[in-house]
Protein backbone atom coordinates (compact mmCIF):
# COMPACT_ATOMS: atom_id res chain seq x y z
CA UNK A 1 0.00 0.00 0.00
CA UNK A 2 2.52 2.10 0.84
CA UNK A 3 3.95 2.18 -2.96
CA UNK A 4 1.16 1.35 -4.50
CA UNK A 5 -1.05 4.43 -3.76
CA UNK A 6 1.83 7.45 -4.70
CA UNK A 7 2.51 4.55 -8.17
CA UNK A 8 -0.83 4.92 -8.70
CA UNK A 9 -0.74 8.81 -8.42
CA UNK A 10 2.01 9.09 -10.55
CA UNK A 11 0.44 7.23 -13.16
CA UNK A 12 -2.81 8.67 -13.13
CA UNK A 13 -1.70 12.23 -13.16
CA UNK A 14 0.74 11.23 -15.80
CA UNK A 15 -1.72 9.60 -18.36
CA UNK A 16 -4.29 12.83 -17.39
CA UNK A 17 -0.98 15.11 -18.42
CA UNK A 18 -0.43 13.52 -22.05
CA UNK A 19 -4.06 12.62 -23.01
CA UNK A 20 -4.89 16.82 -22.03
CA UNK A 21 -1.53 17.55 -24.43
CA UNK A 22 -3.71 16.46 -27.31
CA UNK A 23 -7.66 17.46 -26.36
CA UNK A 24 -7.91 21.66 -26.93
CA UNK A 25 -11.42 20.91 -24.68
CA UNK A 26 -12.46 23.45 -22.29
CA UNK A 27 -12.58 20.62 -19.49
CA UNK A 28 -8.91 19.69 -20.48
CA UNK A 29 -8.08 23.31 -20.25
CA UNK A 30 -9.62 23.66 -16.52
CA UNK A 31 -7.67 20.88 -15.42
CA UNK A 32 -4.10 21.62 -16.79
CA UNK A 33 -4.42 25.32 -15.41
CA UNK A 34 -5.79 23.75 -12.24
CA UNK A 35 -2.31 21.34 -11.98
CA UNK A 36 -0.48 24.34 -13.06
CA UNK A 37 -1.37 25.82 -9.46
CA UNK A 38 -1.15 22.82 -7.39
CA UNK A 39 2.55 22.75 -9.11
CA UNK A 40 2.86 26.01 -7.84
CA UNK A 41 1.95 25.20 -4.48
CA UNK A 42 3.86 22.06 -4.31
CA UNK A 43 7.05 23.75 -5.59
CA UNK A 44 6.78 26.41 -2.79
CA UNK A 45 6.62 23.70 -0.22
CA UNK A 46 10.25 22.33 -1.60
CA UNK A 47 11.75 25.55 -1.47
CA UNK A 48 10.96 26.13 1.92
CA UNK A 49 12.40 22.77 2.53
CA UNK A 50 15.53 23.64 0.81
CA UNK A 51 15.91 26.84 3.16
CA UNK A 52 15.42 24.93 6.19
CA UNK A 53 18.00 22.78 5.06
CA UNK A 54 20.30 25.31 3.97
CA UNK A 55 19.92 26.94 7.20
CA UNK A 56 19.98 23.42 9.53
CA UNK A 57 23.29 22.23 7.63
CA UNK A 58 25.39 25.75 8.61
CA UNK A 59 23.90 26.13 11.65
CA UNK A 60 25.23 22.58 13.05
CA UNK A 61 28.59 23.65 11.15
CA UNK A 62 28.83 26.34 13.44
CA UNK A 63 28.20 24.71 16.67
CA UNK A 64 30.40 21.35 15.95
CA UNK A 65 33.02 24.01 14.65
CA UNK A 66 33.35 21.80 11.74
CA UNK A 67 36.23 23.00 9.13
CA UNK A 68 35.45 26.62 7.89
CA UNK A 69 32.63 27.24 10.69
CA UNK A 70 33.20 30.99 9.95
CA UNK A 71 31.79 30.59 6.13
CA UNK A 72 28.79 29.74 7.63
CA UNK A 73 28.32 32.87 9.54
CA UNK A 74 28.60 34.81 6.36
CA UNK A 75 26.05 32.36 4.96
CA UNK A 76 23.54 32.92 7.66
CA UNK A 77 24.48 36.06 8.27
CA UNK A 78 23.93 37.30 4.35
CA UNK A 79 20.95 35.18 4.05
CA UNK A 80 19.09 37.01 6.95
CA UNK A 81 20.47 39.86 6.36
CA UNK A 82 19.46 40.53 2.97
CA UNK A 83 15.91 39.24 4.45
CA UNK A 84 15.55 41.67 6.81
CA UNK A 85 16.85 44.42 4.79
CA UNK A 86 14.07 43.79 2.25
CA UNK A 87 11.51 43.51 4.64
CA UNK A 88 11.80 46.32 6.37
CA UNK A 89 13.80 48.84 3.73
CA UNK A 90 11.92 47.52 0.68
CA UNK A 91 13.50 46.34 -2.70
CA UNK A 92 12.78 49.36 -4.94
CA UNK A 93 15.82 51.52 -6.62
CA UNK A 94 17.37 53.66 -4.16
CA UNK A 95 16.81 51.21 -0.94
CA UNK A 96 19.95 49.72 0.66
CA UNK A 97 18.87 46.43 -0.34
CA UNK A 98 19.57 47.31 -4.18
CA UNK A 99 23.11 49.36 -2.94
CA UNK A 100 23.98 45.91 -1.56
CA UNK A 101 22.18 44.36 -4.50
CA UNK A 102 24.53 47.02 -6.50
CA UNK A 103 27.97 47.31 -5.04
CA UNK A 104 28.06 44.16 -3.26
CA UNK A 105 26.93 41.17 -5.00
CA UNK A 106 27.63 42.66 -8.20
CA UNK A 107 31.18 42.74 -8.34
CA UNK A 108 31.54 39.63 -6.09
CA UNK A 109 30.01 37.65 -8.64
CA UNK A 110 31.87 39.26 -11.62
CA UNK A 111 35.07 38.96 -9.79
CA UNK A 112 34.59 34.77 -9.64
CA UNK A 113 33.19 34.86 -13.43
CA UNK A 114 36.09 37.09 -14.66
CA UNK A 115 38.49 34.82 -13.00
CA UNK A 116 37.45 32.03 -15.98
CA UNK A 117 39.33 34.50 -18.58
CA UNK A 118 42.23 33.31 -16.80
CA UNK A 119 41.54 29.46 -16.07
CA UNK A 120 40.74 29.62 -20.03
CA UNK A 121 43.84 31.21 -21.40
CA UNK A 122 45.91 28.62 -19.08
CA UNK A 123 44.02 25.27 -19.95
CA UNK A 124 43.22 26.78 -23.86
CA UNK A 125 47.22 26.68 -24.01
CA UNK A 126 47.97 23.17 -22.03
CA UNK A 127 44.86 21.70 -24.08
CA UNK A 128 44.92 23.03 -27.98
CA UNK A 129 47.95 21.06 -28.93
CA UNK A 130 48.04 19.46 -32.51
CA UNK A 131 48.62 15.89 -30.96
CA UNK A 132 46.21 13.81 -33.47
CA UNK A 133 44.08 14.39 -36.34
CA UNK A 134 41.02 15.43 -33.99
CA UNK A 135 42.79 17.53 -31.57
CA UNK A 136 44.19 19.30 -34.70
CA UNK A 137 40.60 19.94 -35.68
CA UNK A 138 39.55 21.04 -32.23
CA UNK A 139 42.61 23.47 -32.36
CA UNK A 140 41.86 24.79 -36.05
CA UNK A 141 38.61 25.49 -34.89
CA UNK A 142 39.00 27.35 -31.98
CA UNK A 143 41.43 29.66 -33.17
CA UNK A 144 39.02 30.68 -35.83
CA UNK A 145 36.22 31.17 -33.18
CA UNK A 146 38.26 33.42 -31.33
CA UNK A 147 39.52 35.57 -34.46
CA UNK A 148 35.72 35.32 -35.38
CA UNK A 149 33.91 36.51 -32.63
CA UNK A 150 36.20 40.00 -32.54
CA UNK A 151 35.77 43.03 -35.09
CA UNK A 152 40.08 42.52 -35.31
CA UNK A 153 39.82 39.10 -36.15
CA UNK A 154 37.92 40.30 -39.48
CA UNK A 155 40.53 42.88 -40.09
CA UNK A 156 43.23 40.20 -39.80
CA UNK A 157 41.43 37.63 -42.59
CA UNK A 158 39.49 40.23 -44.24
CA UNK A 159 35.89 39.09 -43.35
CA UNK A 160 36.71 35.63 -43.55
CA UNK A 161 36.60 34.87 -39.52
CA UNK A 162 33.57 35.74 -38.73
CA UNK A 163 31.74 33.77 -42.07
CA UNK A 164 33.57 30.65 -41.29
CA UNK A 165 32.88 31.56 -37.61
CA UNK A 166 29.21 31.60 -38.08
CA UNK A 167 29.74 28.30 -40.58
CA UNK A 168 30.86 26.25 -37.68
CA UNK A 169 27.97 27.17 -35.15
CA UNK A 170 25.77 26.89 -38.07
CA UNK A 171 26.60 23.29 -39.61
CA UNK A 172 28.64 20.99 -37.38
CA UNK A 173 28.40 22.50 -34.71
CA UNK A 174 24.44 21.78 -34.98
CA UNK A 175 24.88 18.75 -36.27
CA UNK A 176 26.58 17.31 -33.20
CA UNK A 177 24.47 19.25 -30.80
CA UNK A 178 20.90 17.73 -32.46
CA UNK A 179 22.49 14.74 -32.27
CA UNK A 180 22.60 14.72 -28.80
CA UNK A 181 19.59 16.87 -28.25
CA UNK A 182 17.63 13.84 -29.52
CA UNK A 183 19.47 11.44 -27.88
CA UNK A 184 18.56 13.14 -24.50
CA UNK A 185 15.29 13.81 -25.53
CA UNK A 186 14.52 10.00 -26.66
CA UNK A 187 16.29 9.74 -22.87
CA UNK A 188 13.57 11.72 -20.85
CA UNK A 189 10.79 10.26 -23.19
CA UNK A 190 11.81 6.23 -22.01
CA UNK A 191 12.54 7.04 -18.36
CA UNK A 192 8.95 9.16 -18.52
CA UNK A 193 7.20 6.30 -19.26
CA UNK A 194 9.14 4.07 -17.03
CA UNK A 195 8.50 6.39 -14.19
CA UNK A 196 4.81 6.61 -15.11
CA UNK A 197 3.85 3.07 -15.76
CA UNK A 198 6.05 1.74 -12.68
CA UNK A 199 8.89 0.28 -14.39
CA UNK A 200 11.47 2.58 -12.82
CA UNK A 201 10.82 2.87 -8.88
CA UNK A 202 13.78 4.25 -7.43
CA UNK A 203 12.18 7.61 -7.03
CA UNK A 204 10.44 5.46 -3.98
CA UNK A 205 13.45 5.35 -2.11
CA UNK A 206 14.34 2.04 -0.35
CA UNK A 207 11.98 -0.04 1.57
CA UNK A 208 14.58 0.96 4.74
CA UNK B 1 66.70 22.84 -25.96
CA UNK B 2 66.60 23.94 -22.34
CA UNK B 3 63.79 26.78 -23.36
CA UNK B 4 61.31 24.33 -25.22
CA UNK B 5 60.60 22.57 -22.43
CA UNK B 6 60.24 25.50 -20.47
CA UNK B 7 57.90 26.83 -23.20
CA UNK B 8 56.50 23.21 -22.82
CA UNK B 9 55.74 23.31 -19.15
CA UNK B 10 55.00 27.34 -18.61
CA UNK B 11 53.74 28.13 -14.90
CA UNK B 12 50.57 29.35 -15.25
CA UNK B 13 50.93 32.37 -13.38
CA UNK B 14 53.15 33.21 -16.27
CA UNK B 15 49.93 32.96 -18.70
CA UNK B 16 47.88 34.50 -15.61
CA UNK B 17 49.91 37.24 -15.55
CA UNK B 18 50.69 38.49 -19.05
CA UNK B 19 46.54 38.64 -18.98
CA UNK B 20 46.02 40.49 -16.56
CA UNK B 21 48.49 42.93 -17.70
CA UNK B 22 47.22 43.15 -20.93
CA UNK B 23 43.68 43.51 -19.74
CA UNK B 24 44.96 46.62 -17.38
CA UNK B 25 45.95 48.26 -20.11
CA UNK B 26 43.63 47.78 -22.90
CA UNK B 27 40.70 49.99 -21.22
CA UNK B 28 43.21 53.08 -22.08
CA UNK B 29 43.79 51.95 -25.50
CA UNK B 30 41.19 52.48 -28.45
CA UNK B 31 41.04 50.34 -31.55
CA UNK B 32 38.43 51.72 -34.37
CA UNK B 33 37.15 48.58 -35.32
CA UNK B 34 34.52 47.51 -37.96
CA UNK B 35 31.73 45.62 -36.22
CA UNK B 36 30.08 43.20 -38.98
CA UNK B 37 27.04 42.12 -38.30
CA UNK B 38 26.05 38.46 -38.14
CA UNK B 39 22.42 37.10 -39.14
CA UNK B 40 21.52 36.14 -35.70
CA UNK B 41 21.87 40.04 -34.07
CA UNK B 42 20.54 40.90 -37.31
CA UNK B 43 17.26 39.20 -37.09
CA UNK B 44 16.01 40.06 -33.70
CA UNK B 45 16.96 44.02 -34.66
CA UNK B 46 14.44 43.32 -37.78
CA UNK B 47 11.80 42.02 -35.58
CA UNK B 48 12.00 44.63 -33.46
CA UNK B 49 11.88 47.04 -35.88
CA UNK B 50 8.97 45.85 -38.01
CA UNK B 51 7.01 46.44 -34.33
CA UNK B 52 4.17 49.13 -33.89
CA UNK B 53 4.26 51.27 -31.04
CA UNK B 54 2.55 50.06 -28.13
CA UNK B 55 3.10 46.25 -29.15
CA UNK B 56 3.77 44.74 -25.67
CA UNK B 57 7.02 42.46 -25.33
CA UNK B 58 7.96 40.11 -22.93
CA UNK B 59 12.12 40.16 -21.51
CA UNK B 60 13.17 37.23 -19.44
CA UNK B 61 16.17 38.34 -17.31
CA UNK B 62 17.83 35.11 -16.50
CA UNK B 63 20.94 36.13 -15.21
CA UNK B 64 22.77 36.77 -12.18
CA UNK B 65 25.27 39.36 -11.43
CA UNK B 66 28.40 37.37 -12.68
CA UNK B 67 27.10 37.76 -16.23
CA UNK B 68 26.02 41.21 -15.85
CA UNK B 69 29.42 42.41 -17.51
CA UNK B 70 28.42 40.36 -21.00
CA UNK B 71 24.71 40.19 -20.77
CA UNK B 72 23.71 43.92 -19.56
CA UNK B 73 25.11 45.89 -22.67
CA UNK B 74 23.11 44.25 -24.84
CA UNK B 75 20.34 44.07 -22.30
CA UNK B 76 20.65 47.65 -22.45
CA UNK B 77 21.07 48.22 -25.99
CA UNK B 78 17.74 45.91 -26.73
CA UNK B 79 15.28 47.80 -24.41
CA UNK B 80 16.65 51.01 -25.57
CA UNK B 81 15.53 49.88 -29.18
CA UNK B 82 12.75 48.55 -27.71
CA UNK B 83 11.94 52.30 -26.01
CA UNK B 84 12.73 53.97 -29.31
CA UNK B 85 9.86 51.68 -31.10
CA UNK B 86 8.15 52.77 -28.26
CA UNK B 87 6.82 49.31 -27.00
CA UNK B 88 5.50 47.96 -23.92
CA UNK B 89 8.02 46.24 -21.98
CA UNK B 90 6.86 43.11 -19.27
CA UNK B 91 9.82 42.31 -17.36
CA UNK B 92 9.38 38.58 -15.73
CA UNK B 93 12.59 37.12 -14.23
CA UNK B 94 13.66 33.22 -14.18
CA UNK B 95 16.37 33.78 -12.12
CA UNK B 96 16.49 35.88 -8.23
CA UNK B 97 18.55 38.53 -8.91
CA UNK B 98 17.24 39.02 -12.40
CA UNK B 99 14.48 41.66 -11.57
CA UNK B 100 16.71 43.68 -9.90
CA UNK B 101 19.49 43.52 -12.78
CA UNK B 102 15.97 45.00 -14.90
CA UNK B 103 15.25 47.97 -12.22
CA UNK B 104 18.97 48.72 -12.73
CA UNK B 105 18.59 48.60 -16.69
CA UNK B 106 15.18 50.88 -16.49
CA UNK B 107 17.13 53.17 -14.48
CA UNK B 108 19.35 54.06 -16.81
CA UNK B 109 17.21 54.60 -19.73
CA UNK B 110 13.34 55.61 -18.25
CA UNK B 111 14.31 59.01 -18.03
CA UNK B 112 15.67 59.72 -21.94
CA UNK B 113 12.24 57.82 -23.21
CA UNK B 114 10.30 58.92 -20.25
CA UNK B 115 8.76 55.74 -19.65
CA UNK B 116 6.84 54.80 -16.43
CA UNK B 117 6.41 51.69 -14.33
CA UNK B 118 2.84 50.50 -15.00
CA UNK B 119 2.12 52.42 -18.22
CA UNK B 120 5.00 51.44 -20.03
CA UNK B 121 6.72 48.72 -18.47
CA UNK B 122 6.04 46.51 -15.75
CA UNK B 123 8.64 44.58 -13.41
CA UNK B 124 6.35 41.13 -12.68
CA UNK B 125 7.31 39.05 -9.27
CA UNK B 126 10.04 36.48 -9.41
CA UNK B 127 8.10 33.08 -9.01
CA UNK B 128 10.50 30.44 -8.43
CA UNK B 129 8.22 27.31 -10.52
CA UNK B 130 9.64 28.60 -13.92
CA UNK B 131 7.85 25.57 -15.85
CA UNK B 132 4.60 26.84 -14.15
CA UNK B 133 4.82 30.27 -15.07
CA UNK B 134 5.98 29.43 -18.59
CA UNK B 135 2.68 27.31 -18.93
CA UNK B 136 0.79 29.63 -16.85
CA UNK B 137 1.56 32.41 -18.68
CA UNK B 138 0.21 30.44 -22.04
CA UNK B 139 -3.08 30.59 -20.75
CA UNK B 140 -3.35 34.34 -18.17
CA UNK B 141 -0.37 36.57 -17.68
CA UNK B 142 -2.46 38.59 -14.87
CA UNK B 143 -3.23 34.89 -13.14
CA UNK B 144 -0.15 33.61 -12.78
CA UNK B 145 0.95 36.76 -11.61
CA UNK B 146 -1.46 38.74 -9.74
CA UNK B 147 0.56 41.56 -8.30
CA UNK B 148 3.50 42.96 -9.95
CA UNK B 149 7.17 43.46 -8.20
CA UNK B 150 6.25 46.48 -6.07
CA UNK B 151 2.59 44.56 -4.51
CA UNK B 152 0.43 46.63 -7.14
CA UNK B 153 -2.48 44.50 -8.86
CA UNK B 154 -1.69 43.68 -12.33
CA UNK B 155 -5.18 43.45 -13.20
CA UNK B 156 -6.15 47.14 -14.47
CA UNK B 157 -2.45 48.12 -15.05
CA UNK B 158 -2.25 50.58 -18.66
CA UNK B 159 0.89 48.59 -19.89
CA UNK B 160 -1.21 44.99 -19.80
CA UNK B 161 -4.25 46.45 -21.06
CA UNK B 162 -5.14 43.66 -23.69
CA UNK B 163 -2.31 41.38 -23.24
CA UNK B 164 -4.54 38.10 -21.89
CA UNK B 165 -1.89 35.59 -22.91
CA UNK B 166 1.05 34.76 -25.26
CA UNK B 167 -0.88 35.51 -28.17
CA UNK B 168 -1.10 38.95 -27.38
CA UNK B 169 2.80 38.95 -27.08
CA UNK B 170 5.05 40.29 -29.65
CA UNK B 171 8.14 38.41 -28.73
CA UNK B 172 9.98 37.18 -25.85
CA UNK B 173 13.33 37.87 -25.73
CA UNK B 174 14.93 35.70 -22.83
CA UNK B 175 18.81 36.79 -21.64
CA UNK B 176 20.42 34.11 -20.13
CA UNK B 177 23.43 32.72 -18.85
CA UNK B 178 22.18 29.41 -18.64
CA UNK B 179 19.62 26.77 -20.51
CA UNK B 180 16.41 28.97 -19.88
CA UNK B 181 16.13 29.73 -23.60
CA UNK B 182 14.98 25.76 -24.11
CA UNK B 183 12.71 25.74 -21.66
CA UNK B 184 10.95 28.90 -23.15
CA UNK B 185 11.11 27.03 -26.52
CA UNK B 186 9.88 23.90 -24.98
CA UNK B 187 7.09 25.25 -23.33
CA UNK B 188 6.33 28.66 -24.70
CA UNK B 189 6.91 28.18 -28.18
CA UNK B 190 6.12 24.35 -28.80
CA UNK B 191 2.99 24.74 -26.78
CA UNK B 192 1.65 27.99 -27.79
CA UNK B 193 3.82 29.25 -30.63
CA UNK B 194 5.47 32.02 -28.72
CA UNK B 195 8.04 33.91 -30.80
CA UNK B 196 11.21 33.44 -29.04
CA UNK B 197 14.64 35.74 -29.33
CA UNK B 198 17.88 34.95 -26.65
CA UNK B 199 20.80 37.03 -25.57
CA UNK B 200 23.16 34.53 -24.14
CA UNK B 201 26.80 34.30 -22.98
CA UNK B 202 28.98 33.57 -26.28
CA UNK B 203 30.11 30.19 -23.78
CA UNK B 204 26.35 29.45 -23.79
CA UNK B 205 25.71 30.29 -27.61
CA UNK B 206 26.36 27.17 -29.26
CA UNK B 207 23.79 25.07 -27.52
CA UNK B 208 21.12 27.46 -29.30
CA UNK B 209 22.46 27.11 -33.00
CA UNK B 210 19.92 24.07 -33.71
CA UNK B 211 17.07 26.03 -32.38
CA UNK B 212 17.87 28.95 -34.89
CA UNK B 213 18.04 26.54 -37.30
CA UNK B 214 14.71 24.92 -37.16
CA UNK B 215 12.76 28.59 -36.28
CA UNK B 216 11.98 27.99 -32.35
CA UNK B 217 14.10 30.92 -31.99
CA UNK B 218 13.70 33.84 -34.11
CA UNK B 219 17.29 35.63 -33.40
CA UNK B 220 20.27 35.16 -31.00
CA UNK B 221 22.70 37.94 -29.61
CA UNK B 222 25.80 36.16 -28.70
CA UNK B 223 27.92 37.41 -26.06
CA UNK B 224 29.66 40.68 -26.15
CA UNK B 225 30.29 40.46 -29.62
CA UNK B 226 26.36 39.98 -30.08
CA UNK B 227 25.81 43.06 -27.53
CA UNK B 228 28.20 45.38 -30.41
CA UNK B 229 26.39 44.44 -33.36
CA UNK B 230 23.29 45.07 -31.65
CA UNK B 231 24.81 48.65 -30.63
CA UNK B 232 25.95 49.06 -34.05
CA UNK B 233 22.47 48.50 -35.16
CA UNK B 234 20.83 51.28 -33.10
CA UNK B 235 23.46 53.69 -33.78
CA UNK B 236 24.36 54.05 -30.51
CA UNK B 237 27.45 52.77 -28.86
CA UNK B 238 27.96 52.08 -25.74
CA UNK B 239 29.74 49.87 -22.84
CA UNK B 240 29.92 46.52 -25.43
CA UNK B 241 31.96 48.53 -28.51
CA UNK B 242 34.43 49.95 -26.19
CA UNK B 243 34.91 46.74 -24.44
CA UNK B 244 35.67 45.10 -27.69
CA UNK B 245 39.34 46.55 -27.80
CA UNK B 246 40.00 44.41 -24.46
CA UNK B 247 37.92 41.21 -25.74
CA UNK B 248 40.46 41.71 -29.06
CA UNK B 249 43.47 41.63 -27.63
CA UNK B 250 42.67 39.51 -24.85
CA UNK B 251 41.68 36.82 -27.50
CA UNK B 252 45.24 37.49 -30.02
CA UNK B 253 46.77 37.18 -26.57
CA UNK B 254 45.47 33.72 -26.39
CA UNK B 255 46.20 33.03 -29.89
CA UNK B 256 49.35 33.72 -29.49
CA UNK B 257 49.76 31.54 -26.58
CA UNK B 258 48.44 28.35 -28.39
CA UNK B 259 50.51 29.25 -31.21
CA UNK B 260 54.04 29.33 -29.60
CA UNK B 261 52.96 26.35 -27.30
CA UNK B 262 52.26 24.34 -30.82
CA UNK B 263 55.01 25.72 -32.09
CA UNK B 264 57.33 24.65 -28.97
CA UNK B 265 55.27 21.04 -28.45
CA UNK B 266 56.71 20.40 -32.89
CA UNK B 267 60.01 21.36 -32.17
CA UNK B 268 60.00 19.30 -29.44
CA UNK B 269 59.05 16.28 -31.07
CA UNK B 270 61.69 16.93 -33.77
CA UNK B 271 64.22 17.02 -31.47
CA UNK B 272 63.17 13.91 -29.69
CA UNK B 273 63.07 11.92 -33.47
CA UNK B 274 66.41 13.25 -34.00
CA UNK B 275 67.65 11.90 -30.45
CA UNK B 276 66.10 8.67 -31.59
CA UNK B 277 67.30 7.90 -34.78
CA UNK B 278 70.82 9.32 -33.32
CA UNK B 279 70.77 6.47 -30.54
CA UNK B 280 69.39 4.43 -33.28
Amino acid sequence: MKKRIPLFIVFLVGMLMIIQFFIPHRLSVTFYTGFLNWFTAMVLFALIIGIGTLLNRHFKKIKRKDDDWGFSIVTITGFFGMLLIGIFGGIGEGTLFMKLFEFVLTPLQATMFALLAFFIASAAFRAFRARTFEASLLLIAALIVMLGRVPIGDKLTFGFASTLTEWIFRIPNMAAKRGIQMGIALGMIATSLKIIFGIERSWLGSDD
Amino acid sequence: MDIIKKILHLDRRIIFLTLFIVLLITPFIHLEMKINITNPTRRIFNDVEEMSEGDPIIVSMSYAPFAKPELYPMTLAFLRHCCMKKLRIIFVATNEAGMSIAIQAMEEIKMEFEYEHGKDYVLLAFNPVLSAVMLGMGESITDIFPEDYYGNKTKGLKVLKDVNDYRDIKLLMDFSAGDSPVWWVVYANTRYNQRIGTGVTAVMAADFYPYLNTGQMIGLINGLKGAAEYETLINHTAEATEKMTSQAIAHIVIILFILIGNIAYFIDKRNKRKERHGTA
